[in-house]
């Protein structure tokens, strides 16, 4: 049973980095980019006020990851016998997401367009979060997370 | 290749049941696919073999319904009619010996003969139950009307075997039943002979095996048994005597003669005449013999008996029976290639596949039957049975899985009935703690202790069952896999990871 726990685990954090890794690098850029035509900043200029963002999500990402390893961890301990942990999942990312609307506090003022960079927030939160754990969680609770009995059946393992 | 079990008796039945729970456990040789079994007794009201007819049944419907590749699912075990009685179709209450014989117009020297041979008391008993422990009646009765010309099962045997052994195919064919009492003891050397001196058969393609079962178990006789005649534990070691002295003297049409038995006798805690009050639990020795099937199937080898060898096995500690008393099955591919199937291992894998799938998937099966929302998220339940097209709704499926309950009961009860009697012989195999009571196992799985389940099999440490939950959550099965569809893919992933 060591290699069942050594490998869910191993995927795990393997999967989760990368799925950080696919948001922080591909996503946010993309959102900066948009967040650019979009929002008038109070002060400063709109590069300065992008790269602020920019430099918020990572805080973002990083609180997702927790949650999503908190996850992780209860499903590979969890056998999953005494049926799904899915409001445990839901709560979970109910909370990863209500941290990604935390950190919109720390967004520079702007004149328009914050709502936008709110919602971005809120959607790399949940999205990190729903990656990183439809794809990655330990077989007991696989198919706990909503579309991951779609997402993993084009997995090879 | 045909391979046919011939059960004679109620000790018969209870080894023609050990040989199916040892085929289940993925015993029999590769090269048997199919064994054909006949039931012998004039007791056809035995409880024996209305057991042994239903774990049969049960066992075909789930080697049929879902396509699998499980060793429980191999070989096709078929019944050759219902019990045979030498009464034959008028067995009735009224059948006693001097009527079968119209004793009372035999010639004045024939009735001689036949008060010297019968007591006058065993002339007039009703053998509607069986010979009552008296290879004399049952032997007259056998002779005058075994007969393979006349009824079934007998003349589509004889035929098939005719047929198989003309067409150069080979026959092994094995007897099971007990020495001491009176149907095997008579039926034995009867049924035999019946088989190889049958003019369409070639005994050059025919092996013809026994396991002839040694006194193992005793009773007391009440005092008033409220019948004349009946079987007496205490004239089974003289009976047994008098007739291995038999085969001793004269020329056996067996093959191999595989005599089984144990030093310390069980004691029954009924006494019964027969019928459907007879009720005896499973006992090593049966394994032994059925082991014996196995043994003869893999290494018997057709023609002329030859005689000459004896070989004899022995427990290795007085008061204790142990896997190491288990023979394992060996045979050679060509004389060149060796085979072995360890016993423990199989009987091993098939106990913990039972004790796992009663306690714990089996519920949860029955639970995703009404429960569509929690079939849904539980992996095994999407990647094994689901995802392979099985509708859990469907009525044949549900009828699959509660044939699986049952199969899987009767071998968990029949594995605990192996252990039952402590006071004589201390049997060793598995840790029946762990089993409880399992008259109502299927509905009730509380009385599997799961605590046990790592060590349930003695001297083989394994997986706990949540381990065995969690690998089978952990295990998908991409593409199809040959000769395995439905739910198989379920049966064969838990079964490999229970060995």
């Amino acid at each position: 049973m060591k290699g069942y726990f050594f490998k869910n685990l191993l995927l795990a954090v393997g999967g989760l980095v990368l799925s950080a890794a696919v948001v922080y690098y591909l996503l946010i850029p993309v959102e900066a980019a948009l967040l650019r035509e979009l929002v008038s900043p109070e002060s400063g200029t709109v590069e300065e006020w992008a790269a602020d963002f920019s430099g918020l999500q990572s805080w973002v990402i990083v609180t997702s990851l927790v949650v999503a390893l908190v996850w992780l961890l209860v499903a590979l301990i969890d056998p999953g016998r005494h049926g799904s942990l899915r409001r445990w999942w839901m709560a979970l990312g109910l909370v990863a997401v209500l941290l990604g609307l935390v950190a919109c506090i720390w967004l520079p003022q702007a004149q328009s367009g914050v709502v936008y960079a709110v919602l971005l927030s809120v959607l790399n939160a949940a999205l990190l979060y729903w990656l990183g754990t439809a794809w990655w969680t330990p077989a007991t609770h696989k198919y706990d997370p909503f579309g991951s009995q779609f997402l993993r059946a084009r997995l090879p393992w | 290749m045909s391979y046919y079990v011939i059960g004679v008796g109620g000790s018969g039945a209870r080894c023609v049941e050990a040989l199916i729970h040892l085929c289940a456990a993925g015993l029999a040789p590769k090269k048997v696919d199919n064994i054909k079994f006949v039931m012998v007794d004039p007791d056809t009201a035995n409880s024996s073999w209305t057991r042994t007819a239903e774990i049969a049944k049960t066992y075909s419907d789930l080697r049929e319904a879902p396509k699998g590749a499980c060793d429980f699912q191999r070989l096709l075990i078929e019944r050759l009619g219902s019990v045979w009685s030498p009464f034959g179709e008028s067995r009735a209450e009224s059948q006693k010996l001097e009527q079968l014989f119209n004793y009372p117009a035999l010639p004045p020297e024939s009735r001689g003969l036949f008060d010297v041979l019968y007591t006058p008391q065993q002339r007039r008993v009703k053998l509607d139950i069986g010979f009552r422990g008296r290879p004399s009646i049952g032997a007259a009765i056998f002779g005058a009307t075994l007969d393979a010309t006349k009824a079934e099962p007998w003349t589509g045997l004889v035929g098939d075997i005719g047929t198989a052994t003309a067409g150069g195919d080979k026959v092994w064919v094995f007897i099971l039943g007990s020495l001491f009492g009176g149907t095997g003891a008579s039926g034995l050397p009867t049924i035999a002979r019946l088989l190889t001196s049958a003019p369409s058969v070639t005994r050059a393609s025919m092996a013809v095996g026994g396991a002839f079962l040694l006194p193992y178990f005793q009773f007391t006789v009440p005092p008033n048994p409220g019948h004349e005649v009946y079987a007496d534990s205490l004239a089974f070691p003289r009976q047994t005597r008098q007739a291995l002295e038999f085969y001793g003297l004269m020329p056996s049409d067996y093959n191999r003669i595989y005599a089984v038995g144990v030093d310390q006798l069980i004691s029954q805690k009924s006494f019964s005449v027969g019928g459907s009050d007879q009720i005896n639990r499973a006992h090593v020795v049966e394994l032994l013999a059925a082991l014996a099937a196995m043994d003869f199937f893999a290494t018997g080898v057709p023609g002329l008996p030859a005689g000459g060898q004896c070989a004899i096995i022995a427990r290795e500690r007085p008061r204790e029976f142990t896997w190491t008393d288990v023979p394992n099955i060996h045979w050679q591919d060509g004389g060149t290639r060796a085979h072995t199937l360890q016993s423990r291992e199989k009987i091993g894998q098939l106990a913990r596949t039972a004790f796992a799938y009663l306690k714990l998937f089996y519920p949860h099966l029955k639970q995703a039957l009404h429960d569509a929302k929690s079939a849904a998220q539980t992996p095994w339940l999407v990647d094994l049975i689901k995802n392979h097209g099985v509708d859990l709704n469907e009525k044949p499926v549900e009828d699959t899985l509660s044939a699986g309950a049952k199969l899987l009961a009767s071998y968990l009860r029949w594995l605990q009935e192996l252990h039952t009697d402590t006071s004589s012989l201390q049997v060793r195999l598995a840790d029946v703690q762990a089993l409880g009571d399992l008259t109502n196992v299927k509905e009730d799985p509380s009385v599997l202790d799961e605590s046990r389940f790592s060590n349930l099999v003695e001297g083989w440490k394994d997986r706990s069952l949540t381990d065995v939950w969690r690998l089978m959550c952990a295990r998908r099965d991409r593409g199809p896999i040959p000769r395995v569809g439905g739910l198989g893919y379920f049966f064969k992933a838990l079964y490999e990871l229970c060995g």
